[in-house]
């Protein structure tokens, strides 16, 4: 009887489980931008220039996706030896006058001289949303 | 018998109250004044609020390029609820105001914000040459008004038109911002049941929404 229960407890302690790194998933702070009052195609155009650098590999549907570029490390990414970027960059219209503008980047750091993938990196997503800003002027 | 029965209750209790929860947040997806709030905010986050973290938001003001009360008339229409501290340079600033060339639209709002609902910069640019010509209205109130959280257009003739209609401030975007700025950011708000009840005044509806969407 107890081991039934500590079965059934064991199954509730795993839906509750599965719940919650769904919902740590939700809360990451990825950045968005919202360009409003601007038209569509000037801001789509703004994202094309400002990612031009990366060599765009496909853009249409609102979609934009780079190559892999490499770069130096950063020297808050210690032990990495090269880090090579790969840009999603999603241009959404989302009401008239309104877009919203996500970057996804795919990362890989050079260690030891294998490529590891690293988490998103947000400081590129930021810096990559500034230069979209900029480009709109 | 009864010890599954009473299993299954536990079980059915843990998933409503995983559902419920929305994954962290307070959940007003059960209201039905917030609809208009969704319309214009949180539904371009997923159904979560968006607005800054704190008051007083900083802004810029371009040296000349707004004037304080062209945006500080959004702390008396939100009854003080939104207020400004008023800063020198860009630097530091949460709102920063610069002039733009060109003369195709008389400016245009780049708001920033985390996912979880938090407004980290908004930079307004307003077209030096018209944006205070006869072609433009209020530029630079309507720009602040997107800044602090109003984040799409309305249709109701008011200043928050896409083409700042006559001017005037309309009741209900003033009542959305005071309400976006009674909720934490990241707030789950729902517009869904207000708008059945409104499809169909006096219905009971027997169907279970979840929303919007969480991930």
């Amino acid at each position: 009887m107890s081991g039934l229960g500590g079965r059934r407890w064991w199954v509730l302690a795993a839906i509750l489980g599965l719940g919650v790194p769904a919902c740590a998933g939700g809360s990451a702070s990825g950045l968005r931008l919202l360009v409003i009052d601007l038209p569509y195609q000037r801001v789509w155009d703004a994202a094309l220039r400002a990612v031009a650098e990366y060599g765009v590999t496909r853009a249409g549907d609102g979609v934009i996706e780079t190559g892999r570029v490499e770069r130096a490390a950063r020297p808050d990414e210690s032990g990495l030896e090269r880090v090579a970027e790969r840009l999603t960059v999603r241009v959404q219209p989302v009401a008239d006058r309104v877009t919203r503008v996500t970057v996804e980047v795919q990362a890989e750091g050079l260690r030891g001289g294998r490529w590891e993938p690293l988490p998103g990196d947000g400081p590129t997503a930021a810096a990559v949303l500034a230069r979209i800003r900029a480009a709109e002027s | 018998m009864r010890g599954r029965a009473s299993w299954g209750a536990i079980v059915g209790a843990a998933a409503a109250v995983l559902l419920l929860a929305g994954c962290g947040g307070k959940d007003h997806s059960g209201s039905t004044g917030f609809g208009f709030l969704f319309d214009h905010n949180a539904q371009f986050n997923g159904g979560r609020t968006v607005r800054w973290g704190a008051v007083p938001i900083t802004v810029f003001l371009g040296n000349g390029v707004a004037s304080a009360d062209e945006v500080t008339v959004w702390t008396s229409e939100t009854g003080g609820a939104v207020t400004f501290s008023f800063v020198g340079s860009a630097a530091g600033a949460g709102i920063v105001f610069r002039f733009r060339s060109g003369t195709d639209i008389c400016g245009v709002t780049n708001v920033l914000f985390t996912e979880d609902g938090f407004i980290t910069s908004a930079d307004v640019q307003v077209s030096r040459a018209i944006y205070r010509g006869p072609q433009c209205v209020r530029t630079v109130t309507h720009e602040s008004a997107h800044a602090i959280g109003f984040l799409d257009h309305t249709s109701d003739g008011g200043l928050m038109d896409p083409d700042g209609g006559n001017g005037e401030i309309t009741a209900p975007v003033a009542q959305m911002l005071r309400d976006l700025y009674s909720l934490a950011p990241g707030t789950v708000v729902s517009a869904e049941r207000r708008r059945l009840a409104e499809r169909r005044p006096g219905r009971v509806h027997s169907m279970t929404f979840v929303y919007p969407v969480r991930r």
